[in-house]
């Protein structure tokens, strides 16, 4: 009897704990959202109040307006729209015929560009800025925003050919080859039967590709260097160093960045997840 | 005749597009990065001629480098021990039962698709000395802290960007462990239950074993991640106070775009560049598949 209430109890407290730590930790991860939100909507008088309270006393909506005045948004945000559009763009040109090569014929090489796509997809960046500056300034590609594309999409892509890869790999082979029994051409096959059967692995790619590029902020901060040409991550940072920054715009401007992409990602986080364990998550 | 040889460099041309891209801006400039490593270039970017290991000499005797490898392991190893652990925590709890777990994984996730640019940029306002809401969370439990510079010491500096750094590993490594305990088969678990098994032990002899190759992978990638991590750091304290918060990638950037020496830059880049190859390789290792 006090056994199966001692028990019962510990169940409880372990319940509790359960609660509390999630509860914790979630706090924690959102604390810097909860401040984005509340400072965004306060008046300049209690963003600069010593230290500052919780939640605006006064919701200034306004603030979301003067807002465009002060943080160069909408011009940041048509570089951030083209930089990352750009990238996605070149990504699923890459991608999507290579994910078919890999996926369907058998060649010599196959395994070494499987192999050399696994090796890189860990690869970054940094190990290649200074090269890339000075390779992209021989050929006058600095300030040009499609440059930016570019080698977004080449840090993207290995990941991106990967998922796509394994994609074309689901579906079965006897498909495409019986509509080529019936006499359709490999291009009816892939743009007919095999491109609409990979749409989520496509959607997948395209919204990771797009994400990527449109969070980026190391390569545009080197390859575009006008102030002109800043996409939205380098515009942000570039206006919070000047002096006097208003932290309620820059805090309206951050989350009107991140929603957007937010959304998109929340869509596919199952099928990236798959992508990133590839062979340990069975 | 003409058809098969056609068809024999399709899946060539179908590959075309992406080699071209991968050798031209990830290939070339490794291997220009190698050459200007041992090269002498001055600061309008222009070789004049091989310089032999002098750039690597000049790193070598800094004082600073030993300082930022040492700051670049413990960064690395800090965020890693401390994320790892939470988020096997977090899995766990999100892997059970309860009201609202759709909502609490998706609140979990979210962080990691926001740039780490944005969330630098309002932890910089948090932590400030005194408008920043860090004092304002200390002062619920009665610490007060007004115009505390925490980005402005070396010690606290270095501590926000683990911190922040950990923040942003957790959403990561707890949706992949998540998605490992989600395969571990339910009547493995329940004849582990049927057996006595609870909790802990349950944890420990049953649980954990099934997802290692999970786990292992999860922090290999975080590794990786977090060693090549730049806008954190540099949003936040651009390397500073006195270097105290630089990493090798932020120093990096320093030396190559802040102090124009791209040579010695080169040679830095070649050193992340090796410690990468390190890790991409254990990354195939064991990531590889059957098929290869």
């Amino acid at each position: 009897m006090s056994a199966t209430s001692g028990s019962a109890a510990r169940r409880r407290i372990g319940t509790s704990v359960k609660y509390l730590f999630l509860a914790v930790v979630i706090a924690s991860v959102l604390f810097p959202a909860v401040v984005v939100a509340a400072t965004s909507l306060k008046p300049a008088g209690e963003v600069y109040s010593s230290p500052p309270g919780w939640l605006p006393a006064h919701l200034q909506w306004s603030n979301y307006i003067t807002m465009f005045r002060q943080v160069p948004l909408g011009h940041a945000f048509l570089n951030s729209v083209l930089v990352a559009g750009g990238a996605t763009v070149v990504v699923l040109v890459c991608a999507l015929p290579a994910g078919y090569a890999l996926a369907r014929f058998s060649f010599p090489g196959r395994r070494a560009v499987l192999f050399s796509t696994l090796a890189i997809i860990m690869f970054s960046p940094i190990t290649v800025v200074i090269a890339l500056f000075q390779l992209f300034s021989d050929y006058g590609l600095v300030d040009q925003w499609y440059a930016a594309s570019l080698a977004d999409a080449a840090f993207t892509l290995p990941f991106c050919l990967w998922i796509m890869t394994g994609y074309f790999q689901t579906i079965p082979r006897d498909l495409d080859e019986a509509a080529r029994m019936d006499g359709a051409s490999m291009g009816r096959v892939f743009f007919e039967i095999l491109l609409p059967l990979t749409l989520p692995g496509i959607a997948t790619v395209l919204i990771f590709a797009f994400v990527q590029a449109w969070n980026d902020f190391l390569i545009a901060s080197i390859l575009l260097t006008n102030q002109s040409g800043y996409p939205l991550t380098v515009a942000m940072f570039d206006f919070v160093g000047q002096h006097g920054v208003q932290w309620q715009y820059v805090s309206g401007a951050v989350l009107l960045s991140s929603i957007p992409v937010l959304v998109l990602f929340l869509f596919v986080q199952r099928f990236l997840v798959r992508g990133l364990t590839v062979g340990a998550v069975k | 005749m003409f058809r098969a040889g056609r068809r024999h460099s399709l899946p060539y041309l179908f590959l075309l597009p992406s080699i071209l891209l991968v050798v031209g801006v990830l290939f070339i400039p490794v291997l220009k990065t190698l050459i200007s490593a041992f090269s002498d270039i001055n600061q309008l970017g222009q070789t004049t001629g091989f310089n032999g290991v002098t750039n690597f000499r000049a790193l070598f005797t800094d004082p600073l480098f030993p300082q930022i490898m040492r700051q670049t392991l413990i960064w690395t190893v800090a965020i890693t021990v401390v994320a790892t652990p939470v988020s096997i925590g977090l899995a766990l709890v999100l892997n059970t039962r309860f009201r609202g777990r759709t909502i609490s994984r998706a609140l979990v996730f979210a962080p990691w698709a926001v740039s780490f640019v944005y969330v630098a940029i309002m932890w910089r306002f948090i932590l400030d000395p005194f408008y920043g809401h860090w004092n304002s969370l200390l002062g619920v439990f009665g610490i007060h802290t007004t115009g505390t510079p925490w980005l402005g010491k070396p010690t606290s500096a270095l501590v926000a960007v683990i911190a922040v750094g950990v923040q942003l590993t957790i959403p990561f490594t707890t949706t992949v462990t998540l998605a490992g305990l989600q395969s571990v088969p339910a009547d493995v678990i329940e004849a582990a239950r049927m057996d006595g098994s609870r909790g802990w032990r349950m944890f420990k002899d049953i649980t954990l074993p099934l997802i290692r190759p999970v786990l292992a992978v999860a922090t290999l990638v975080n590794i990786i991640y977090i060693f090549n991590s730049f806008p954190i750091v540099w949003v936040m304290t651009q390397g500073g106070p006195a270097s105290s918060t630089e990493t090798l990638v932020t120093y990096v950037y320093k030396v190559g775009f802040v102090n124009n020496q791209y040579g010695e830059g080169a040679a830095l880049s070649v050193i992340a560049f090796v410690i990468l190859m390190f890790f991409s390789f254990l990354y195939v290792r064991f990531t590889a598949r059957e098929e290869f």
